[in-house]
């Protein structure tokens, strides 16, 4: 591993440290955010009401630096309203602004979608091309963005005047990842007694900013991407991983009180795949590693893998109890080598 | 009132020469069992029971001659205890006869008598055994006759066999659980090699031997999977502490373990993959090692 990507790797290993003793207890969600962060990768972050998601993203932000924008999920949120805003300035004339994507115009790098499923399909069909492509069309012409990154988050509590992301805007996440309180006694009183955690903005405050350069995350990603080069076995590895996610019963995978037959609607798609790897090989450099190894594969498989394997309609009531055990019954069939 | 007293004394000196301390024989009993009922072969015991004056001495000669007494009867055993009693000695002489005589037809017969003699300073006293009658029946039936068809002879009816119904079930019942307490100790001490649980390192062993050594690939191969059977799902590196928890004397093969994972992940996922002479022998190793566990040897 050359030098610059282990200067990177210590800047890495900081950046996470900083947003762990922000964000208590959610090490794995954490080193997931910076794999994601070093893959160029979207994240779709699901948990309880209150849990640290936005904390999080908020920390992960100001941790990155660059220009940094939100908006929040309403049920009448059109498309429009991401791009630009009319007004009546203060001498009655109607004004076209430009909203929160154009604002910052190509140094927009953390885009932040707080509660996504309360937005309108059309919202997602923008935000999957802004998403898939880094880029959008308004007044005319093509705006680019080329290092923004969109994190967003949704509550699993409530269903009502919600709409559930389409398939394909799902699968322009890199990450879904669950956040669920600590386990630890603990560090639940840490967070309810210390009054560190009674005002997050001072907390988020707290976060250095701008070790990372942001601008330079796309080139370093390339770098991580070019420098770790998976060996014959480990792709035939990552290809069973993928068949068996379409054909569970093919690999002798079995759930309680399941058709194996019937339950997969549809396997993880090839970009879904690929994000796997992509972020494999962020999980193996921060492992300090130039070698790609199966348990890369299998630290980022859930958050990857979970969203883009869609079960069949008798089956999805139960797609909170039967995901989980469907993705440890991939992980523990397939064997390398 | 001297008259009274002289009387008295009179009569205490006649008491004193009275003829039951002059008797030498103070008491004398034949204790003799039933007197019916013998056939051939039986057993006779009479127990002559005698108390004497102190310094009286049994003559051993008056008694009858162990052996023969006459054509049909035997004198097998003679016991004599003697004890010291508080008026004087305790004989109790058992006599053991053996009939000899077989009858036609019941007859009485008779234990001859003999004396008893005792001495005390030279003179001898004589107390008579008297003879002692009893009935003999023949053995064999005389009365049915072989000429009417009969059996003359047949052997006696076996005896009823005891019911051995409820022991037999508790000697199965008991046998059964010897038999689950057995099989449960020797699981315990890991002495059923035959289960395929202890067979896992068996014929991997047995493979690698066979392999040539420079089949690296597959020597890596045989070994994973038998360290995957052995934990039930695919084992990766990361995973070995979860796998000591449930398998604990692996635990010292950790140092082993570890070199393998690696050397596996090396030979199997990085592009420069170092091949040793000797890593074909450390799999061997490891392997033998691993079956050694499994067996309980180490």
């Amino acid at each position: 591993m050359n030098n610059q990507l282990s200067e990177w790797r210590d800047l890495a290993l900081q950046f996470e440290q900083q947003i762990n003793h922000t964000i208590l207890g959610q090490q794995q969600a954490v080193r997931h955010c910076v794999i994601a962060v070093f893959a160029r990768g979207h994240v779709l972050l699901e948990g309880n009401v209150g849990v640290g998601k936005t904390t999080l993203l908020r920390a992960i932000a100001q941790g990155l630096g660059g220009d940094y924008q939100r908006i929040e999920g309403t049920i009448d949120l059109m498309p429009a309203d991401l791009i630009y805003y009319t007004y009546l300035d203060s001498k009655g004339k109607p004004q076209v602004d430009p909203g929160p994507l154009l604002k910052q115009g190509e140094s927009l790098a953390t885009f932040f979608f707080n509660e996504i499923n309360r937005a309108r399909p059309q919202v997602h069909s923008l935000l999957l091309r802004v998403m898939a492509e880094r880029s959008i069309n308004a007044f005319n012409q093509d705006y680019q963005f080329p290092h923004i990154q969109v994190f967003a988050d949704r509550n699993r509590i409530e269903k009502e005047e919600t709409f559930e992301l389409p398939a394909a805007a799902r699968d322009r996440f890199m990450m879904e990842i669950n956040i669920d309180m600590p386990a630890d006694d603990h560090l639940l009183k840490e967070l309810i007694f210390n009054t560190r955690f009674h005002d997050v903005d001072s907390l988020i405050g707290d976060i250095e900013t701008g070790k990372i350069a942001y601008y330079q995350l796309n080139e370093l990603a390339e770098q991580i991407q070019q420098s770790i080069q998976p060996s014959e076995k480990l792709k035939e590895y990552a290809l069973d991983l993928w068949k068996a996610s379409k054909d569970p019963k093919k690999y002798g995978i079995q759930l309680a009180d399941v058709e194996m037959d019937l339950l997969i609607q549809s396997g993880a798609s090839p970009r879904g795949m690929s994000f796997l790897i992509r972020a494999a090989k962020v999980n193996a450099w921060l492992e300090n590693r130039t070698t790609l190894l199966p348990e890369d594969l299998q630290a980022i498989f859930q958050v990857t893998m979970a969203h883009r394997i869609f079960l069949n309609p008798i089956y999805s009531y139960r797609q909170e109890q039967l995901m989980p055990e469907l993705i440890t019954g991939i992980l523990e069939q397939i064997a390398a080598p | 009132m001297h008259f009274t007293l002289f009387v008295i004394f009179i009569c205490f000196i006649l008491n004193s020469c009275s003829s039951t301390l002059s008797e030498p024989i103070i008491s004398f009993q034949v204790q003799t069992p039933r007197p019916f009922g013998y056939v051939i072969g039986d057993e006779i015991k009479q127990r002559i029971v005698v108390d004497v004056r102190d310094g009286m001495a049994l003559q051993y000669n008056s008694l009858p001659n162990k052996g023969k007494v006459n054509r049909w009867l035997n004198l097998n055993k003679i016991k004599i205890d003697k004890n010291k009693i508080h008026q004087g000695i305790h004989y109790q002489i058992d006599l053991t006869y053996q009939l000899f005589y077989a009858p036609l037809e019941v007859k009485m017969l008779k234990i001859p008598s003999f004396t008893l003699q005792f001495k005390q300073f030279g003179n001898t006293t004589k107390k008579q055994v008297p003879y002692w009658n009893f009935t003999t029946a023949p053995l064999r039936e005389l009365a049915i006759r072989k000429d009417e068809g009969k059996e003359y002879m047949r052997p006696d009816s076996p005896a009823p066999l005891l019911d051995y119904t409820a022991s037999y079930y508790r000697l199965l019942v008991s046998l059964l659980i010897a038999f689950i307490i057995t099989f449960y100790l020797a699981w315990l001490y890991g002495c059923l090699s035959f289960l395929p649980k202890y067979q896992i390192f068996k014929r991997p062993a047995k493979r690698l031997s066979q392999l040539p050594n420079t089949d690296i690939e597959n020597m890596l191969r045989v070994m994973h999977r038998a360290l995957n059977q052995l934990n039930g799902k695919p084992l990766f590196q990361h995973q070995l502490a979860d796998f000591y928890n449930h398998h604990p004397s692996y635990q010292q093969l950790n140092n082993e373990l570890n070199w393998f994972f690696k050397y596996s992940n090396q030979y199997f996922f990085s592009t420069n993959a170092p091949v040793n002479k000797t890593d074909s022998n450390k799999i061997k190793e490891l392997c033998q090692h691993c079956l050694e566990i499994e067996r309980g040897k180490r």
